[in-house]
């Protein structure tokens, strides 16, 4: 117990101080294998399911990859900030928020976080009901109320517990069952081409298509860049590991994009030949050894996707608020997700996955443009600040508040909403079916918030977040004889 | 609060947190923010334009891919 409570309190304490070049233990290859591993889980085959139920397959290949790679260019630069400075994301992100309205966004990830935690679990308990099914389990136990709901539960406790049990436990644990993954991707991969055939998938329609061809395919677009938007909130976390700007861009864009996206087209091509949403459904006829297999190996991979969720969440909470104990963080970041898990809010991924469009095109679009057009040369981060959450910050802004993107967060989520109301799917001003929301929201955000900086908080306080001055502590030894 | 702008402020870290914080910070001031202003590297190696280059390369043939899917015909 000593040794968990000294891990954890080590990676705590690793995880604020900005990281030196030489300690960063990340390549561009080494990246790469990371983030596939984290990223392939159940959220890219819930995506490519819904894909598959809504579009036929000619276009649900390249909306899958479309959505996941296209987002991911728009927000690649959030890998090179954090390797430059070496900081964590969410303390990075105070010198474009404010610290106060980076404290709200880091709320948000939190918060808007129990979903994925949500889906994971309950397609763990999908698979595990299929799985007793095989068996001969009692009736309670195979059906989705209440068993798939126990299981879920019982994932989120078991997927929090590893997290729980720090970072040693848990690299062993990813790990392993990220191998079992890829073994099951690539094995049912095959099987589903072999069994239904390239043409047959290509020639089948879709289950569940909007009322129109542009509202379907505005739909897909929309599913699948909410997951590619969804890693504007996770960039931080991994790259101030990298040993170069270019491994965490690279690692980051190719790996979650359009190599684990991969996942979401497996998933795609059952929904489109069965036309079912949950791909378990097919795994259960290929036969009792290897149905009970297959649902093992993917019950494990959804609950290693809680862990790997769980830990940083918690890590980056305890990091917020270095007295909070780290099994109340674990519980704080995990224990809410299980008000989710039930079969409602599993059939509605897709509007779970447009308010993560609107939350993450919204804060991806703010910290780009500042990015891109505010923090060049001279008005480049300045590292001190950044850790000084007082008035004495130049980036405390109004009260730990930058006006600029405080106005720039409402004008991307009002334009979303008009455009794409989540929860009964309509388009109040009818562009939805035209230009999608995610995207555009996005739009809104950056330019809101470049033209607000340039035009108004630059030149207000352009003396004060000028850095060709030499910084206080170097100017204080200069000046002080040896 | 009372800080000075020159010294770490974080609510609730350690004071060796802080200590190591401050010195890291130092550092970077001294070896690496005047490389950082004149748009060069901070503790690593920088980006090059030859990166983003590829990556909007391949997302132009993932985006031709998808109009060309789009305009091939609707779902029916």
């Amino acid at each position: 117990m000593a040794d968990k409570k000294a891990l954890v309190r080590e990676e705590m304490y690793f995880n604020l101080l900005p990281l030196r070049g030489g300690e960063r233990i990340y390549g561009g290859w080494d990246f790469l294998a990371v983030q596939i591993c984290f990223g392939i889980a159940a959220w890219f085959f819930l995506v490519g399911s819904l894909t598959g139920l809504t579009v036929p397959a000619r276009e649900a290949l390249p909306i899958i990859l479309f959505g996941n790679a296209f987002p991911l260019l728009l927000i690649a630069a959030m890998a090179v900030i954090f390797a430059r400075y070496g900081i964590e994301h969410w303390q990075g992100s105070a010198a474009v928020f404010g610290h106060r309205f980076k404290d709200v966004w880091l709320l948000v990830y939190i918060t808007s976080s129990f979903g994925w935690i949500a889906y994971a679990s309950f397609l763990f308990g999908q698979s595990a009901i299929r799985f007793l099914r095989v068996f001969g389990a009692p009736e309670w136990m195979t059906q989705e109320v209440p068993g798939a709901i126990v299981f879920a539960v019982i994932a989120t406790a078991v997927g929090a517990f590893v997290a729980f049990l720090g970072p040693q436990v848990l690299k062993y644990f990813t790990r392993t069952s990220a191998v079992f993954l890829l073994v099951v991707l690539g094995y049912f991969t095959w099987s589903v081409l072999t069994k239904f055939g390239l043409p047959e998938i290509f020639a089948a329609q879709p289950a569940e298509p909007m009322e129109t061809a542009a509202w379907s395919r505005a739909s897909a677009i929309e599913f699948n860049v909410g997951l590619g938007l969804s890693w504007t909130f996770w960039y931080g976390q991994w790259t101030r590991l990298s040993k170069s700007e270019s491994g965490a861009f690279h690692g980051c864009l190719w790996g979650w994009g359009v190599l684990a996206a991969t996942a979401g087209i497996f998933s795609a091509f059952i929904a489109l030949a069965l036309q079912v949403y949950d791909p378990t459904e097919w795994i259960v006829t290929l036969g009792e050894g290897l149905a009970a297999l297959g649902l093992l190996l993917f019950a494990v991979a959804n609950v290693s996707s809680v862990t790997a969720l769980v830990y940083p969440m918690s890590i980056t909470l305890r990091t917020r608020f270095p007295n909070l104990k780290w099994g109340l963080a674990v519980v704080i970041c995990s224990a809410p997700a299980v008000l989710l898990e039930n079969p409602t809010v599993f059939e509605s991924y897709g509007t779970y996955l447009a308010y993560i469009a609107l939350l993450t095109g919204t804060y991806g679009g703010i910290m780009m443009a500042d990015y891109f057009l505010v923090s060049r040369g001279v008005h480049a981060w300045r590292l001190r600040d950044i850790y000084v959450a007082d008035s004495s910050s130049r980036y405390w802004y109004w009260s730990g508040f930058n006006p600029a993107a405080v106005i720039a967060t409402v004008a991307g989520a009002v334009f979303y909403l008009w455009t794409l109301e989540p929860l009964s799917w309509t388009s109040a001003n009818g562009l939805f079916p035209y230009i999608t929301a995610g995207l555009p929201s996005y739009a809104v955000a950056f330019v809101t918030y470049a033209v607000l900086m340039r035009l108004w908080i630059l030149p207000k306080r352009g003396d004060e977040l000028d850095l060709g001055r030499p910084a206080p502590a170097v100017e204080r030894d200069r000046l002080t004889p040896a | 609060m009372g800080h000075s702008p020159e010294s770490v402020a974080l609510p609730g870290i350690p004071d060796d947190l802080a200590r190591d914080i401050d010195h890291r910070i130092r550092e970077f001031e001294e070896r690496h923010e005047a490389a950082v202003l004149a748009d060069g590297p901070g503790w690593v190696p920088r980006i090059r334009g030859i990166d983003y280059a590829a990556a909007i390369a391949v997302n132009v043939v993932i985006v031709v891919w998808l109009v060309v899917a789009l305009t091939g015909g609707g779902n029916g």
